[in-house]
């Protein structure tokens, strides 16, 4: 008797559950496995509808050994572009955070609720529009440089300038996010903890150096961690500022992974790609997230 | 005494004032593309494309908007995006209500293993988007449902399965269980117990999961861009094309973009209670 209920119950929920499931199933997972096996493949946009055969591990070897791969580049270009903008990021995040957070400024929930705005507004607009400030001719940025005397820079249309105007809108775009971890963290420390320490001598940079740092520390190493995975997978900023270049010069890992999908039409070389990039990303995270929990613990 | 008094008020004073104008400057200068996008969409065309730089701006004219509502064709992107938004929120919460109740209720064989891999892939699902996405065009492709708004409202309510079932479902657990017993006992059946008990309670939590799957169909750009052609294109897409493949004058970009923007910020505003006390419920549990 308690048992045929208990099976009642399990196809009960199992019948709840299996929608939502099947339909994750088939559009998330299947296709990542799908992916898996196309880059074992010379998958490209003409016989993609099933007249594509096995090759082994050739993309594999193109990608990481081919005297011509793009591979080392697009990796180098993404690491230094989350060498750049994370700190940068992490810093502006922080000041804001700590400027915010002092006692002296008047109407903080105002200035708070106003600076979170880049987090509301949809990243597509706020990419384009910055697309726009950048504009060489008739963009703001150029012509209040011009209006102080200096010359109009080419932004979008150099390598340089366009992996700076990358690193702009990304802080732009994250730093709310970085902000806001950051004020919730330090609004958590009780008051307390500074009079007391005032009491015993403490001064200002010890107070910051011992009391605030370890514990805004967790909080901030995971939103660290977070935001560095999306510098390492930034595609929507170069995509749509300039389209990763000029030239090809700025493509990303994820941006080059996408156009040589969708725009050469190379899907197994591209899944091969992908592949490799998911792993390495994979590894990040799973490392970042232990060495969090480790250090938390301690 | 009094004196010294004296001079740490208005030292206090003046510290206030100094911080509380570095923090304007601050705020002025990260927000002024905000500003200048909006007042650029009430500019004449002439005054953008000089080389002056004007602030604030000397003739205000409805140039862009006329062109959007009357000669653009947003009505068509509207129609798209829309119907693409809602289908997706529906979707999902035909989805994930059911999911979410059988998670927070019931005992069953699988359940942490199936959560925990929910909560993983929402860790690392960023990452295998573009990875998935190749494979998921061939597969559409040979089934021939490329080009489908309907297609595209199921993919983004599949992609949102794990994170919205685990918001949910934690937000379910916080309603007393004694509820729906009483119920049960009282002779309700499941269904009942779901559509009479638990979803009246918890119109926040639902108002979450409906808001953030809706803001996703609104604004995803890269899967509508892939798997659509132009006559299905969507806001976001349709705005990309404006500023990126066709010179459109910076002005008409700008009334369109905001006129994009102009859902997303009132629903966040509209929304911010439910959605505050949505998220601080079931949000981060785990």
């Amino acid at each position: 008797m308690k048992k045929s209920h208990r099976t009642w119950m399990t196809n009960k929920a199992f019948l709840l559950i299996m929608p939502g499931l099947l339909v994750f199933l088939f559009f998330n997972l299947y296709p990542i496995a799908y992916s898996v096996y196309l880059a074992f493949t010379n998958a490209n946009f003409y016989n993609i509808m099933g007249k594509y055969s096995i090759i082994g591990l050739e993309n594999f070897q193109k990608i990481l050994f081919h005297p011509n791969t793009r591979f080392y580049y697009s990796l180098e270009r993404t690491v230094l572009f989350v060498l750049t903008s994370v700190p940068l990021k992490v810093a502006f995040g922080v000041a804001l955070a700590v400027l915010l957070n002092s006692a002296v400024i008047r109407g903080r929930a105002l200035f708070r609720s106003l600076l979170i705005l880049p987090w509301t507004l949809p990243a597509v607009l706020s990419i384009l529009m910055w697309r726009g400030l950048f504009n060489m001719d008739f963009g703001a940025i150029n012509k209040i440089l011009m209006s102080m005397g200096f010359p109009a820079i080419n932004w979008l249309n150099d390598t340089l300038n366009a992996f700076i105007a990358y690193n702009i809108v990304e802080v732009w775009l994250a730093y709310p996010f970085m902000m806001t971890v950051v004020l919730a963290a330090l609004q958590s420390v009780p008051p307390e903890l500074y009079d007391s320490a005032q009491i015993d001598g403490a001064g200002r940079l010890q107070r910051l150096r011992y009391i605030t740092l370890p514990l805004i520390f967790r909080p901030l190493w995971f939103a660290t961690i977070l935001t560095s995975n999306a510098s390492f997978q930034a595609f929507l900023v170069p995509y749509l500022l300039n389209g990763g270049g000029p030239a090809r010069t700025n493509e990303f890992v994820i941006l080059y992974g996408y156009k040589e999908a969708f725009q050469i039409g190379e899907f197994g070389y591209a899944a091969a790609f992908m592949v490799i990039i998911s792993l390495i990303i994979m590894a990040f995270m799973y490392v970042g997230m232990k060495v969090g929990r480790m250090t938390s613990e301690e | 005494m009094k004196s010294k008094m004296k001079i740490k008020v208005s030292r206090k004073i003046i510290m206030a004032i100094i911080a509380t104008t570095i923090a304007a400057v601050i705020t002025g200068v990260l927000l002024f593309p905000v500003y200048w996008i909006i007042t650029s969409s009430i500019k004449p065309y002439a005054s953008l494309y000089t080389t002056r730089f004007e602030l604030i701006p000397r003739q205000i004219t409805f140039d862009a908007y006329n062109w959007v509502f009357f000669k653009s064709n947003f009505f068509l992107r509207l129609r798209n995006s829309l119907t693409v938004s809602i289908l997706t929120t529906i979707f999902t919460l035909i989805l994930v209500v059911p999911a979410a109740y059988a998670f927070s209720r019931f005992k069953f064989f699988g359940k942490d293993k199936l959560l925990y891999g929910y909560l993983a892939f929402t860790q690392f699902a960023g990452g295998l988007g573009i990875t998935g996405l190749i494979a998921l065009y061939a597969i559409l492709a040979y089934l021939n449902l490329l080009n489908s708004l309907v297609v595209l409202a199921i993919i983004y309510a599949a992609g949102g399965v794990p994170f919205n079932t685990w918001l949910l479902k934690t937000y379910f657990d916080t309603i007393p269980k004694d509820f729906d017993e009483a119920a049960l006992v009282d002779g309700a059946s499941y269904l009942d117990v779901m559509w009479r008990i638990l979803l009246p309670i918890s119109k926040p939590g639902i108002a979450t999961v409906a808001v953030f799957s809706f803001m996703g169909g609104w604004t995803e750009f890269i899967v509508a861009q892939t798997i659509l052609n132009p006559e299905n294109y969507t806001l976001p897409v349709e705005l990309y094309r404006l500023m990126g493949q066709y010179e459109t004058p910076w002005n008409q970009f700008a009334a369109m973009a905001l006129l994009f923007a102009v859902p997303v910020v009132v629903m966040y505003m509209v929304a911010q209670k439910y959605l505050q006390a949505g998220l601080a419920m079931g949000g981060v549990k785990g």
